[in-house]
C-alpha cells in the first residue's frame, strides 16, 4: 500500500511541477510573441532553480520529515494558485504605471512584464528541487531508480496533457487550475501516508477556496485584458484623462478574445472619448498574440491597394485565385466582387480563425459574410505544407497575406524554402503578390534590417520579375515572365471600387541591386538557419 | 578523486548535458517545420525526452552488470553522436511522400530520434553519479548545462550555426567527452587530435553545411 502511494506521490509532484512550468512557459511565449525563445529559457530557468533547490537541501543538510513534506507541497500549491492573478494584476499595474509615468519604450516594459512573470517559475523550480531529495531520504537504496522512473512518467503525462489542453484551446489559467487541482491530490495522499484522516478529511476544506478561485478568474481577466489594450492612447497624465480612463472602465463590453491552438485572437475596440485618437466611429483592432494585424480606419486601404493593383498589373482578371493566410476574409470580399472569378481559394491554418470572423459582428460587417460564399473553399492547412504539395505551374494568381514573421512559425513562412514553393506553383504563367514588411528610414533611405532579410532571401530564390508597390507598407510582385508588367493607370482611374488612386503607388520602391548585392548569406532566412529578423 | 578530476567532472556532465538538450531543441525545430505549431511540438518533444530520459536511467543497473561501467559510457557518447549527426541528414533525405505503416516516414525518423537520444542520455546521469558521490553537486552541473543550452538556443547557436552545423558541432562535443574517458593513453591522445580537427574544419564549413541543408531540403520536396 505504502509503495502504491510512493510511486503516486512522486509522479503526480513531477507531473504538477513540470506542468506549471509549461503553462508559464506557454503565458510567457504568449507575452513576447516569440514562441522558442519563451519554451526554451522558461525550461532553462525552471531546471536550474532546480538544481540551486536540490543543491540547497544537499548543502544544507536539511532533514525535512514528512509533515514538512506536506507543508511543501502545500507551498506549492499555493503559489500554483495565486499565480495566474498575481500575472494579470501585475501586468495591469504595470501598464498603468507605465501610463502614469508617461511612455516607456515598449522594449523596457516587456522585458518587466517578462521578469515578473519569471518570479514565479523560479519559486516553483527551487520548491521542486526539493521534492525528490526528501521521498529520496524516506525510502530504501535501491527503490530510487523506481523513484525516478515514476517521477519522468509524471512530466511526460505532463507534456501530453499540456499538449491536450492547447489543442483544445485552453488558457494558460486552466492549465494551472488543472495542476493546482493535482498539487491539491498530492497533500492529500501524503495525509494517507502519514495515516493522518482526520486532517484528510479538513483538506477538503481547501476545496470551496479552489471552486472559488475559478469563479474570480475571468473578471479580474476581462479587466486586465481591457487596460492592456489602453497603453497606446492616453499618452499624458491629466485630469481629462483620469476622467477617460474611467469612463473606459465603466463601459468595459467589446472585446472579444478567442484562444486556439494556433494564436490568441483579440478584437478591441477603441473608445469613444475626447483622446487625442478619437475617431468618429470606434475603432475596432485585431490583434494576433499581441501583434496588431488591421485597424478598421485602415483596412480599406490596405486591403483595395492589394487586390486592384494586383489585378491591374497582371492585366486581366483570373479564373482561379489562391489566398494564402487571410483568415478575416476581407481579401476574400474584395475579389468576390469581380464576377470573373469563379473560385476562390484559402488556405488557413486555424479553423477557429475562421468562425471567429464569420461570427463575430464587427468582422463578419467588415467581409460581407464572404467565407460563407460558395465561391469561396475554405482549406485548413499550414500555408507550408499546403503549398508543399500543390503541382509545379498549378496557380494563376497567388495572394499572400501572412502577420508579420515574429515568430518560429511564421518565419518559416518567409524562408527561401516557402518562395521556391511559391517559384514552382505559379511556373512561368502565373503571379504572386505578397504583402511583406518592408520599410525603409524616411530620410536616408536606408532598408531596415527586418526588410533588408526579407529582400535577400526573396533575391536568393531569384524570381524574374520582383519589385514592390502599394501605400506606405507596401506589396511585392513575383512572377518568372519576361515583361515587366505596369500599372494602366487609365484603368484605375475608372475602377468604381478604388478610393483612392494615390496609394496604388505611392512609394514605388526600386529594390536596387546595388545596395543588396553582392548577396550576403547572412541576411538569408531557411528553415535550416531561421535568422533574425530587425522587429526581434 | 583529486580536485582537478573532480572538476573536470562536472565540466563533462554540463557538457553532456547540454549536447543532449541542444539535440532535442533541434529535432522539436524540425517537428514544427515538418508539421507546423512550435508552442505543441517543443511540449509533446520535452514530455517524450523526459519519459526515455527515465528509461535510460532504469536500464544503466543491468547494463552495469554486463559491461564495464567505462564501457558503457563510452559506447553510449559513442552512438549519441552518431544519432545526433545522422538522424538531422537522414530526415532531409527521406522524400515527404514516403508512407511508413501509415506515418510519414520523416516525421517517424524524428520521433525514433528523440527516443533514441532521450534514452541514451538517460544512461549518463546515473553513471556519473556512480563515479562521482557528490549527488548535489553532480545534479546542479546537469542541470547548469541544460540552462544554457536552453537560453542560447533560440538566439544565438541557431541562427549562426543552422540545424546541420549545430549537429555536427554538438556530435563532436559528445565524441570528445567520450575520448577523454579511453583507458589507452596514446589512443586517447590520436582521437581527441581527431576530434578537434575535424572542429576547426566544422567551424569553417558551416556556411556550406547550411547551404548542403537547404539544397537537401528543396530535393526533398521536389522543387
Amino acid at each position: 500500500m505504502s509503495n502504491v502511494l510512493i510511486i503516486l506521490i512522486c509522479s503526480l509532484c513531477s507531473l504538477s511541477s513540470l506542468g506549471y512550468e509549461l503553462a508559464l512557459s506557454n503565458y510567457i511565449s504568449r507575452l513576447t510573441g516569440y514562441e522558442v525563445w519563451g519554451q526554451s529559457f522558461t525550461l532553462g530557468v525552471y531546471l536550474i532553480f532546480m538544481g540551486v533547490g536540490a543543491f540547497f537541501y544537499e548543502h544544507r543538510k536539511l532533514k525535512l520529515k514528512k509533515l514538512q513534506f506536506l507543508k511543501l507541497e502545500a507551498l506549492i500549491f499555493v503559489i500554483g494558485i495565486l499565480t495566474p492573478f498575481y500575472l494579470e494584476i501585475t501586468n495591469s499595474i504595470l501598464i498603468l504605471a507605465n501610463i502614469i509615468s508617461g511612455m516607456t519604450p515598449a522594449i523596457y516594459q516587456l522585458s518587466l512584464k517578462v521578469t515578473v512573470a519569471f518570479i514565479p517559475t523560479c519559486l516553483i523550480g527551487f520548491l521542486t528541487g526539493f521534492e525528490l531529495p526528501i521521498i529520496f531520504q524516506q525510502t530504501k537504496r535501491y527503490e530510487r531508480n523506481y523513484i525516478i522512473f515514476f517521477s519522468y512518467c509524471g512530466s511526460l503525462l505532463a507534456g501530453l496533457i499540456v499538449s491536450g489542453l492547447l489543442m483544445e484551446g485552453f488558457s494558460y489559467f486552466n492549465m494551472f487550475i488543472a495542476f493546482s487541482a493535482i498539487n491539491l491530490c498530492v497533500c492529500m495522499l501524503i495525509l494517507l501516508w502519514q495515516k493522518k484522516y482526520i486532517m484528510f478529511l479538513l483538506c477538503t476544506i481547501l476545496m470551496p477556496v479552489f471552486v472559488l478561485a475559478i469563479n474570480i478568474f475571468p473578471e479580474v481577466k476581462r479587466v486586465s485584458t481591457y487596460i492592456s489594450h489602453y497603453d497606446y492612447k492616453i499618452q499624458t497624465f491629466s485630469i481629462t484623462n483620469i476622467k477617460n480612463i474611467l469612463n473606459v472602465v465603466q463601459n468595459i463590453g467589446d472585446i472579444a478574445v478567442v484562444n486556439t491552438p494556433y494564436q490568441k485572437n483579440e478584437l478591441v475596440k477603441s473608445f469613444k472619448g475626447k483622446s487625442r485618437y478619437a475617431h468618429k466611429d470606434s475603432i475596432y483592432r485585431l490583434l494576433l498574440n499581441g501583434h496588431i494585424q488591421f485597424g478598421t480606419n485602415k483596412e480599406k486601404v490596405y486591403h483595395q491597394t492589394f487586390v486592384i493593383g494586383a489585378l491591374n498589373l497582371i492585366g486581366k482578371i483570373p479564373r482561379r485565385v489562391t489566398i494564402l493566410g487571410g483568415g478575416d476574409g476581407i481579401l476574400a470580399h474584395e475579389l468576390l466582387k469581380y464576377k470573373e472569378i469563379e473560385e476562390i481559394v484559402l488556405v488557413e491554418l486555424d479553423p477557429d480563425m475562421i468562425k471567429f470572423s464569420n461570427e463575430n459582428k464587427v468582422i463578419s460587417k467588415l467581409n460581407h459574410h464572404s467565407l460563407h460564399s460558395s465561391r469561396v473553399e475554405i482549406i485548413n492547412e499550414d500555408a507550408f505544407s499546403y503549398i508543399s504539395k500543390q503541382k509545379s505551374n498549378s496557380a494563376e494568381l497567388l495572394l499572400i497575406d501572412f502577420p508579420y514573421p515574429n515568430s518560429s512559425d511564421l518565419k518559416k513562412l518567409f524562408s527561401v524554402e516557402f518562395y521556391r514553393f511559391v517559384k514552382k506553383v505559379i511556373g512561368s504563367d502565373g503571379f504572386a503578390v505578397l504583402d511583406a514588411p518592408i520599410y525603409r528610414d524616411s530620410r536616408t533611405g536606408i532598408l531596415k534590417e527586418g526588410s533588408k532579410n526579407i529582400l535577400s532571401t526573396l533575391y536568393f530564390v531569384d524570381f524574374k520579375q520582383f519589385f514592390a508597390f502599394g501605400p506606405y507598407t507596401p506589396f511585392v510582385f513575383l512572377s518568372n515572365g519576361i515583361k515587366q508588367p505596369k500599372f494602366d493607370y487609365e484603368k484605375l482611374t475608372k475602377n468604381p471600387n478604388l478610393d483612392n488612386v494615390a496609394l496604388i503607388n505611392l512609394v514605388e520602391i526600386e529594390i536596387s541591386k546595388s545596395s543588396l548585392l553582392p548577396l550576403n548569406f547572412k541576411y538569408v532566412n531557411s528553415v535550416m538557419k531561421p535568422i533574425r529578423f530587425g522587429n526581434e | 578523486m583529486n580536485k582537478n578530476q573532480f572538476r573536470f567532472h562536472l565540466l563533462v556532465t554540463s557538457i553532456v548535458a547540454f549536447a543532449s538538450m541542444i539535440y532535442e531543441f533541434i529535432f522539436a525545430h524540425i517537428l514544427s517545420i515538418l508539421r507546423g505549431g512550435t508552442i505543441l511540438n517543443y511540449t509533446l518533444t520535452i514530455a517524450i525526452f523526459t519519459f526515455c530520459l527515465g528509461l535510460g536511467s532504469l536500464s544503466y543497473d543491468s547494463l552495469k552488470l554486463r559491461f564495464s561501467k567505462n564501457k558503457v559510457f563510452i559506447n553510449t557518447e559513442f552512438l549519441l553522436s552518431i544519432v545526433g549527426i545522422t538522424a538531422p541528414l537522414l530526415i532531409l533525405i527521406t522524400p515527404v511522400d514516403l508512407i511508413f505503416f501509415g506515418f510519414r516516414t520523416d516525421i517517424f525518423i524524428t520521433y525514433l530520434g528523440i527516443i533514441a537520444v532521450g534514452f541514451l542520455s538517460g544512461i549518463e546521469l546515473p553513471y556519473l553519479l556512480d563515479v562521482n558521490k557528490n549527488v548535489g553537486v553532480v545534479l546542479s552541473a546537469d542541470y547548469l548545462g541544460m540552462f544554457i543550452a536552453s537560453s542560447v538556443f533560440a538566439w544565438y547557436l541557431l541562427p549562426t550555426f543552422g540545424i546541420l552545423g549545430l549537429s555536427v558541432i554538438v556530435g563532436l562535443l559528445n565524441l570528445i567527452c567520450a575520448c577523454f574517458f579511453l583507458k589507452n593513453k596514446s589512443i586517447k591522445i590520436v582521437c581527441v587530435g581527431t576530434v578537434f580537427v575535424l572542429f576547426i574544419v566544422t567551424i569553417i564549413l558551416i556556411p556550406e553545411l547550411n547551404l548542403i541543408g537547404m539544397k537537401l531540403f528543396a530535393g526533398k520536396y521536389n522543387v
